[in-house]
């Protein structure tokens, strides 16, 4: 790796012990990439504090009181829990408290907090072209595709490192020839333009195209060119849980992707694949339980609910109240929950029956400890994961099905072309 | 046991002789794994139910969400954490415990990515050995 001046005499040392160790980690990352240099970032997003254990914890407390400064604005992604209603969720006052130490660690690092897994949402984000060091995958794969900003998936607590030193290796999706497509998946003719209504097939096809694609890059065509900024989020989490895109170009939506031409950089697509109505079928059978007869819980906010996802929740909801025989939380993100407290709707959701929770990550459900045996969620990243994390394959419907059930009590299901 | 050589790029290098877990589909630390006992707990994943712990983990790469780093840093204190990684490609969310357990806690997890030709010589191979400042691993089977 060629060094700047500066660089060096942070690997010697000279601006403190930390950062001479994120950046002996970054060189040797880079060395192991074939990296020539190191490029500087100008924004990081920080996901350090879904408690895994203590050992994540220790390490960003341990980095925080070094007294090491963050060296560009950082964000914080979703925590475990809603610190205000963690018990009332079912956390253990030994999570709470590693949580509070990882947020005053943060802090004390200059961070922004704003503790939520959509920060695309929130008030800080990147702009095209810029250079940045994220981890988490919905949030890697929505600022390179959506935004096009450039980063490559890096995971806590790398990407702190990337923040302390303020650069990265020049390698991957950081470097513009990297970027362009090498396949193509074209969604079939079956799949018809009026389905899109339904938001759940942005998760079905992300799922598909994740299997598909596997960590490549690769492009879709045939996707609306009017969308939701949430579908794109629903469709960025899935693709990169069922595979592990960072990158997707599609077609007309992605800024590197406005023509075909453009994501392939003129050349030809290596290999081309079909998403089919079949292709949806089966995404379908492996995101949803279709045992389940009566739901216990619904979660919505994997990731995170947006403002206009709330409101959308009380359109569907139309004055009417949830079951008392189902539980449904929403989860969002800090300054979301924020807004929704300033002009009542927050205060609205909870009247219908709905428990809202912010900061923390809806995975972290603590569902066996509750006695919670079954699970309903709109989410495809949470019907991926979910099985692996809780023990319980969840039920996988649309946000209109989720309101459904929660109001009639009992489990409702749509008729759908991807329905046998 | 006989012995072959097999070419390999290290990312994170370190002498250490392991036994196998080989798999063939790519694999998500976070939510994948039962962090106190390296259990696979991905049901969909073709060693579902079987211990990574104290093995050379053989998976072609990461996937899913990028909690993977403190995922195998908390493995690490647990001491649950596969001995080594191999892969046909390794990105930096698996490098990241690798690389951190190196200079922040000194304790070393070799990562190394072979060709997929070698990888598929991998599926019976009974230990790996692994060697610092080297470019190949020693694969022992059965006779």
């Amino acid at each position: 790796m060629k060094l700047t001046k500066y660089e060096q005499e942070m690997l010697d040392g000279e601006h403190g012990e930390m950062r001479q160790k994120a950046l002996q980690v970054l060189c040797d990352l880079g060395e192991y990439e074939g990296a020539e240099e190191f490029v500087e970032v100008t924004l990081c997003h920080s996901d350090n504090a879904v408690y895994m254990g203590e050992a994540a914890a220790a390490f960003v407390e341990y980095l925080g009181d070094s007294g090491v400064k963050l060296a560009v604005p950082t964000t914080t992604n979703a925590c475990s829990l809603d610190m205000d209603k963690w018990a009332e969720q079912g956390f253990e006052p030994k999570i709470a408290d590693a949580i509070r130490r990882m947020e005053a660690a943060h802090a004390k690092m200059g961070a922004i907090p704003t503790w939520t897994c959509a920060p695309y949402q929130s008030c800080v984000q990147p702009v095209f072209g810029q250079q940045i060091v994220s981890a988490e995958s919905n949030v890697i794969c929505y600022y390179n595709s959506v935004i096009g900003a450039r980063t490559n998936r890096y995971a806590g607590p790398l990407e702190l490192l990337g923040g302390i030193a303020g650069r990265v290796p020049y390698f991957g999706l950081h470097v513009k020839e990297n970027r362009y497509a090498e396949g193509l998946v074209k969604l079939s003719d079956e799949i018809k333009p009026e389905w899109f209504n339904d938001d759940s097939l942005y998760a079905l096809i992300a799922y598909a195209y994740g299997s598909i694609v596997g960590n490549r890059v690769w492009a879709i065509e045939g996707m609306p060119k009017r969308f939701r900024k949430e579908s794109l989020r629903d469709f960025s989490a899935t693709a990169a849980s069922s595979g592990g895109i960072a990158l997707y170009h599609m077609v007309g939506v992605t800024p590197e992707a406005q023509t075909v031409d453009m994501a392939f950089n003129g050349k030809r697509p290596k290999e081309v694949e079909e998403i089919n109505l079949k292709s949806l079928c089966d995404a379908e059978k492996q995101l949803n339980n279709p045992e389940v007869k009566n739901v216990d819980m619904i979660l919505l906010g994997c990731p995170h609910f947006s403002y206009d996802d709330c409101q959308q929740v009380l359109r569907l909801l139309d004055g009417r109240r949830v079951s008392e025989n189902i539980e449904v939380n929403i989860t969002v993100g800090r300054d979301t929950a924020d807004r929704m407290m300033d002009d009542g709707i927050y205060n609205e959701l909870l009247l219908s029956g709905i428990k809202v929770y912010k900061e923390g990550c809806a995975l972290e459900i603590r569902a066996k400890k509750r006695g919670i045996k079954t699970l309903m969620s709109n989410s495809g990243k949470f019907g991926t994961y979910s099985f692996g994390l809780t023990g319980i394959q969840p039920v996988f419907g649309s946000l209109s099905e989720c309101i459904e059930t929660a109001v009639s009590g009992e489990l409702v299901r749509e008729d759908k072309p991807w329905r046998e | 046991m006989e012995r072959v050589r097999i070419p390999c790029q290290y990312a994170v290098s370190g002498n250490l002789k392991t036994d196998v877990l080989y798999s063939e589909e790519p694999f998500s630390f976070w939510g994948g794994v039962e962090r106190e006992t390296g259990i696979i707990t991905d049901r969909r994943h073709d060693r579902y139910d079987e211990s990574m712990s104290g093995a050379a983990f053989v998976f072609p790469f990461g996937k899913g969400s990028s909690g993977a780093g403190t995922t195998i840093m908390e493995m690490v204190r647990l001491k649950t954490a596969p001995s080594a990684i191999i892969n046909l490609e390794s990105d930096p969310v698996l490098l990241t415990g690798p690389l951190i357990a190196k200079y922040f806690y000194d304790v070393i997890i070799p990562v190394v990515n072979v060709t997929k030709e070698d990888y598929n010589k991998l599926k019976s191979a009974k230990q790996i050995e692994f060697y610092e400042q080297a470019d190949y691993i020693d694969a022992y089977y059965e006779e």
